[in-house]
């Protein structure tokens, strides 16, 4: 066998610049570079390929990179901060917005409020039987309801407590808040009524944490 | 002395640690992925595609894809190469977008003479546009970034995030979303080919032995 058969391949020697080469294949290559100038000249091209590869540099882009990148990133809030703007975009921006928001209020007082005054400018009604008799339709719509419900359920002992608990509780309810409750109830509609057409039809189609950004 | 709470050293973190706190929203963590990888992915799009002020438009939308889906995030893989992929593939939808320009390094092949296939040859753009001006002013440096640039793009992508980024060949099997022993083949074809280019800078090797 001559000398050049022995030579290693090109590919063994990358291999062993990279450090990937087996201990025992590593062995008996270092024994054949030691008598061979042919391929440490070979081992040196490579090493030199390698170390100017690993000594590229990085680059840097603008100094004002990471801001223009921030400005197309939707930045997640925290839910702390998620809820406040939420409820920061619930208060009217226009002096219109805060009128509507104040009629809203005040619309379904002065319907209830307009309604009791016409009623009891009849002599026959008093607020007393006013509510006698508001009292007894309710009750009548809640047994009906429940009754709907179905008999089975009705005979449950869960059901007859629950029909119990309400038949008390409207025959001890004073009549003042079940006014309050009924206004505090128109008054989430048409808030949240508000709320919907701010929505829908006020709020810019982009959200302003969603910034778009330009060169 | 206590750090106040939030005042949070974001270096000694890890990666999965910083993207969890850009998952609660603090910008902090935001600009910290984006100080600690800024430098390579730049590097990587700006060796591919060439062109500083591309380079910078690709890098920002890697950043910007990539931080407006850290939801989608799986931890248990790695972060660089999660955001080396997203780079990777937007320098090489660019640059295959240009393809009629950075096909042949020598010409069309559909030439019919000699001119005509120097018309069409690759060419390296001016020398002022080239991350040749920010190497160090030494010849192989030089003679380095040229040899790269005339690399097939997928052989660029490999070699240096092997050799540069010091990425081991499985994760760049993952960044590139190919087998391993392509990506191997990748870097060894490109090494040879680097060599090959780099021939006039080599000093007078000893021939070989006669057999």
């Amino acid at each position: 066998m001559t000398e050049s058969l022995l030579h290693p391949t090109s590919e063994l020697l990358e291999a062993y610049v990279e450090g990937s080469l087996q201990d025992s294949e590593r062995v008996v290559l270092e024994s054949h570079l030691l008598s061979c100038s042919y391929c440490q000249a070979e081992v040196e091209e490579w090493k030199a390929l390698f170390a100017g590869l690993a000594a590229l540099p990085h680059f840097e882009p603008g100094p004002d990179f990471a801001d223009r990148v921030l400005a197309g990133v939707r930045l997640r809030q925290p839910w702390t901060v998620r809820v406040a703007e939420l409820l920061r975009r619930l208060v009217p921006k226009t002096t219109v917005g805060w009128a509507l928001v104040a009629a809203c209020v005040a619309l379904p007082f002065l319907v209830f409020g307009g309604v009791m005054a016409w009623l009891f400018t009849w002599p026959s009604v008093t607020p007393q039987g006013l509510w006698l008799y508001a009292r007894e339709r309710l009750t009548d719509a809640l047994l009906s309801l429940v009754g709907q419900a179905g008999a089975a359920v009705l005979e449950s002992e869960v059901a007859r407590r629950v029909v119990q608990w309400g038949r008390t509780w409207v025959a001890t309810v004073d009549p003042s808040t079940v006014g309050a409750g009924l206004a505090l109830f128109a008054t989430l509609t048409l808030v949240s009524a508000w709320v919907l057409y701010q929505n829908l039809f006020r709020t810019p189609a982009r959200e302003r944490r969603y910034v778009s950004y330009s060169f | 002395m206590c750090a106040p709470p939030g005042d949070v050293d974001y270096s000694t973190l890890t990666d999965q640690e910083v993207v969890a706190r850009a998952r609660e929203g603090r910008e902090a963590a935001y600009r910290e992925l984006i100080g600690r990888y800024e430098r390579p992915v730049f590097s990587l799009i700006y060796r591919l595609v060439r062109n500083r002020e591309q380079a910078e438009d690709l890098a920002q939308e890697t950043f910007i894809k990539v931080l407006n889906a850290l939801d989608r995030y799986d931890p248990a893989y790695k972060f660089s190469s999660w955001i080396f992929k997203i780079a990777h593939n937007t320098a090489l939808d660019h640059v295959r977008k240009k393809a009629p320009a950075m096909l042949s390094l020598d010409g069309s092949p559909h030439a019919s003479d000699g001119e005509e296939a120097g018309a069409t040859a690759f060419t390296v753009v001016a020398d002022d546009e080239t991350p040749e001006e920010y190497t160090a002013s030494r010849e192989i440096g030089r003679a380095l970034e040229h040899a790269i640039a005339q690399l097939r793009p997928e052989y660029r992508t490999a070699i240096l995030l092997w050799h540069v980024e010091g990425r081991a060949y499985e994760e760049i099997a993952e960044i590139m979303h190919v087998p391993l022993g392509t990506v191997k083949t990748y870097i060894h074809r490109a090494r040879h080919e680097l060599r090959a280019r780099l021939a006039h800078l080599r000093p007078e090797t000893p021939a070989a032995p006669e057999a």
